[in-house]
């Protein structure tokens, strides 16, 4: 008799338990996504910083040594006497910078290789930086090289002066196992799903990693001389400008792992939200029932003596 | 158990149950959002915090080391410098200024030591850099532990207007030329070798290198040179590594850099507060949030349960409130069933105060029967003497017509009391109309006149006495007293005849009438008829049962007729009458 009551009791608490404790979860999980977002960009921006100084003094000190290579009058002496000295002085170099890989030197006229493993892909830079005016030609980083094998190159080059005029380039190939060696201190659970590279002025980048994920190459992350974080979809990038060499250090960075845990923390609130549920419809429900027995019969009760004074009015 | 729940109150249980569905879910909750977070940031503790700074600064260990390879490999580039060195005929002065040359053009381009020491196979000590006069030389245990492959880290630091440098040094010899161009020894700020992590706090948090034990490189300047130490206050089991301490955490890592000749190791201490400081912040979010859930909830159940049982609270408070006086609110719209039950509720009130009503009238009438048995026990004997007496004496004094108003009186007393008894005769009932108006029309002469027109067969036909007494008193009283004069004297016409088993009396005037409310007689003294009539009807209805009684029909100022119908046979009451 009292269904419609004991559905409204039951509909009624169950509702306003569940709404609140929604409420309550959403607050819950929003924290803790909020704590695992900042967390999450904290480290990443952490490992783009450790990186960019990491590569910053690895730049620096081949540009010292560069120099102090390029020190005195030796090396212009004997690149305008074509002296075979020129071939003994890389050697020295090269013995005492493990860093660099391959060393090359070229005039307008004439280029001195050092190691020609790789002479096809240098004389096709050597061409096109002679097509470019002298004053972009000056002391710079750059990449050379394709991606499909990921035979990239970093470069080095490095004006030769004599009288304050330049007379040449000497070019340092960056050696990748040596470079690279120490970023495996870096390498964590979290750098697994991170790539790392060096963004160039002209948009072209140098992987720092043997893998590069497709998914991340199709991201639209432009050079750019200002620290940021961004996202795009469920990657976050981190962009550390390396002023004094006119480069960037790029962190990109799949969230997807992280949401692991996110997801753990939702299903372990929907359990909590659906236990309370059940328990909530149970216990409501039960008392609902014996709430309207007890109603049923007092309505019977009255109805029965409303009924018998009835009758024995009539009689 | 049923016992509980049958003597707690249902807004009770109903909020109680509301508090409890929402706070131990959401309190269970707050527990594992709090677990589950503190176990995130313990399982990514290392990974997080230490040892990115650890990596940093074996990274810089290593720039610095490399850096400090290419010089020595250029400084062996140098070929004149043997011949400096080993010159007899240059003075120390002279071969301090040769060296300048070479060692600032080599520092200049390697930036890494702000002072350096060139100490030569015999022992000769060279100085340069702008710190290099004010540092003490290098000790000769420093020197002859120096290795010719690896560097090797002093475990003293050199100190110079509040800027601690680290003392590194190695023997430098050409393999080529097989000639010891002894040791080179660096002075390099202490500062390059420490890290702070962007997101550490220098003060809960330190990261230290220490050489041999000894510490090399701190935040605070005070333990240079000290040997490596767990503070007792943060640590008081330090057998316990890297595990988790009450309120701080350690951690080291060995620097294995091929380079290094010493035991090089970087030490790090976190403490739980800054560990936890984002998680704490993310807590107490949460905990307010519980607060203020808790505060709703109990809102919400209050709000919720007093709604829920509002109409069956209502009808327990109608019934601990329920007087004769009560009046049940219409419910616009029974749609459920505790509407259901206040109707029921409602109906029983009305069955109620029904029955209360009428115990009432009953009552009453039972109080007004009694007052008229009290009345009626006045012995009519006293009455009928002291009229006697007084008749006498009007004959005495030949007052005849005060005698025969006596005698007309006394006979109208008789007929009215009539010994107590209920029914008497048409016949006497007539005549004591008859004595009624004999004395009114001697009251008031010239007021009226009355004709009879009775069935004879009647008259020994037993009715309820005084029944046409009350109706002629109504004529007379209010029919002709207030008339004009020119209409007088007024007319009274009474007709007693047979219709089938009933008895009709039929009294009619040419009075000054009145408005009546749907045929029915008067009920109110106050009304014209007054209570009379009223009680004339009473008394017909209670003995002669429903159809029979008085009925009146009148317009003002031409008239009033009165039919009383009684029945032929006897009435189904003969108690006393309740009221004259």
């Amino acid at each position: 008799m009292f269904d419609y009551f004991r559905k409204k009791i039951v509909i009624s608490v169950t509702s306003i338990i569940l709404l609140v404790l929604s409420v309550y979860f959403i607050i819950i999980f929003t924290s803790y996504s909020a704590l695992m977002h900042r967390d999450y960009t904290d480290k990443l921006r952490n490992i783009s910083e450790l990186y960019s100084n990491y590569v910053e003094l690895r730049l620096n000190m081949i540009e010292d040594s560069a120099l102090l290579f390029m020190d005195g009058d030796k090396l212009s002496d004997a690149i305008l006497t074509h002296s075979p000295t020129i071939m003994k002085g890389f050697q020295e170099f090269l013995g005492s910078n493990v860093e660099i890989g391959n060393i090359f030197l070229y005039t307008d006229t004439e280029a001195f290789f050092y190691n020609t493993e790789y002479e096809a892909l240098y004389r096709s830079y050597i061409s096109d930086m002679r097509a470019r005016p002298p004053a972009e030609a000056a002391d710079q980083w750059m990449v050379c090289g394709s991606l499909p094998n990921y035979s990239k190159h970093l470069l080095y080059s490095h004006p030769i002066q004599d009288d304050q005029t330049i007379v040449g380039y000497l070019v340092l190939d960056v050696s990748f196992s040596s470079f690279f060696e120490a970023l495996d201190m870096y390498t964590n659970s979290f750098t697994a799903n991170t790539v790392a590279l060096i963004r160039f002025p002209d948009n072209t980048f140098l992987p720092l990693v043997s893998e590069l994920p497709q998914d991340i190459l199709k991201l639209d992350a432009p050079f750019s001389s200002e620290a940021y974080t961004q996202s795009s979809g469920d990657i976050y990038i981190c962009n550390q400008p390396l002023e004094e060499f006119d480069l960037c250090v790029q962190m990109m960075s799949s969230r997807l792992p992280t949401y692991k845990n996110s997801a753990l923390m939702s299903l372990a609130l929907l359990l909590i939200l659906a236990a309370a549920a059940v328990l909530a419809v149970w216990g409501i429900s039960s008392y609902g029932k014996f709430l309207t027995r007890r109603l049923e019969r007092l309505t019977h009760r009255i109805e029965e003596s409303v009924t018998d004074y009835g009758e024995e009015d009539q009689a | 158990m049923r016992k509980f729940f049958e003597g707690l109150k249902i807004r009770t249980f109903l909020a109680l149950f509301i508090l409890l569905c929402i706070l131990v879910p959401a309190f269970s909750a707050m527990i594992f959002a709090y677990n589950f977070t503190h176990n995130t940031i313990d399982t990514q503790y290392m990974e997080n915090y230490t040892t990115p700074i650890f990596s940093e600064i074996d990274g810089r260990l290593s720039i610095m080391l490399s850096k400090m390879n290419v010089f020595t490999l250029h400084l062996l580039g140098y070929s004149e410098i043997q011949s400096i060195v080993d010159s007899d005929q240059l003075d120390y002065a002279e071969k301090q200024n040769r060296l300048q040359d070479i060692f600032n053009k080599l520092m200049t381009n390697i930036t890494l030591a702000d002072s350096i020491d060139y100490v030569t196979a015999k022992g000769d000590l060279y100085r340069f850099g702008s710190h290099s006069a004010d540092f003490a030389p290098p000790s000769d245990t420093f020197l002859r532990s120096l290795s010719n492959t690896q560097f090797s880290f002093s475990t003293e630091c050199a100190k110079k207007d509040g800027q601690y440098f680290c003392i590194v040094g190695k023997n430098v010899r050409s393999y080529s030329t097989n000639y010891n161009l002894g040791s080179i020894i660096f002075y390099i700020d202490e500062e390059q070798l420490g890290a702070t992590h962007s997101v550490m706090n220098s003060n809960e948090s330190i990261f230290f290198v220490s050489n041999d034990e000894k510490i090399i490189s701190h935040p605070d300047k005070r333990y240079l040179g000290s040997l490596m130490y767990l503070p007792t206050e943060w640590f008081q089991d330090t057998d316990v590594f890297p595990g988790t301490f009450k309120n701080y955490r350690f951690a080291s890592y060995d620097v294995t850099n091929p380079s290094i000749a010493n035991h090089i190791q970087i030490s790090g201490i976190v403490s739980n507060r800054l560990l936890y400081a984002t998680m704490n912040t993310i807590i107490r979010y949460i905990l307010y949030s519980f607060v203020l859930t808790a505060l709703l909830a109990i809102a919400v159940a209050t709000l919720l349960s007093k709604s829920l049982i509002y109409r069956i609270s209502r009808l327990k408070q109608n019934m601990e409130n329920f007087t004769p006086d009560f009046r049940a609110p219409k419910l616009a719209k029974p749609s459920n069933e505790i509407a259901v039950l206040e109707l029921s509720f409602d109906k029983m009130a009305r069955e109620i105060k029904g029955l209360i009503s009428s115990i009432e009238i009953q009552k009453e009438k039972q109080r007004i029967a009694e007052l008229n048995a009290l009345q009626s026990q006045i012995n009519p004997h006293f009455i009928y003497n002291a009229l006697d007496s007084i008749s006498w004496k009007a004959k005495e004094n030949k007052q005849y017509e005060i005698d025969d108003m006596l005698i007309t009186l006394a006979t109208f007393f008789r007929n009215g009391l009539h010994r107590g008894e209920t029914l008497i005769k048409i016949s006497d009932e007539l005549e004591h109309v008859k004595s009624y108006l004999a004395i009114e029309s001697t009251r008031f002469p010239d007021l009226f006149e009355t004709t009879y027109d009775i069935d004879e067969s009647i008259l020994d036909c037993m009715t309820v006495k005084i029944i046409l007494q009350p109706v002629v008193e109504n004529s007379i009283k209010h029919g002709f007293r207030s008339m004009e004069k020119d209409r007088l004297p007024g007319h009274i016409h009474i007709k007693a005849y047979r219709e089938n088993d009933d008895i009709l009396f039929d009294i009619t005037d040419n009075g000054m009438g009145m408005e009546l409310k749907d045929g029915e007689p008067p009920r109110s003294s106050k009304e014209k008829g007054g209570y009379g009539l009223y009680n004339v009807n009473e008394r017909l209805h209670m003995y002669y049962g429903d159809g029979y009684g008085l009925r009146v029909t009148s317009e003002p100022n031409r008239g009033t007729r009165v039919v009383i119908r009684i029945s032929v046979t006897s009435p189904i009451k003969t108690d006393p009458p309740p009221a004259v």
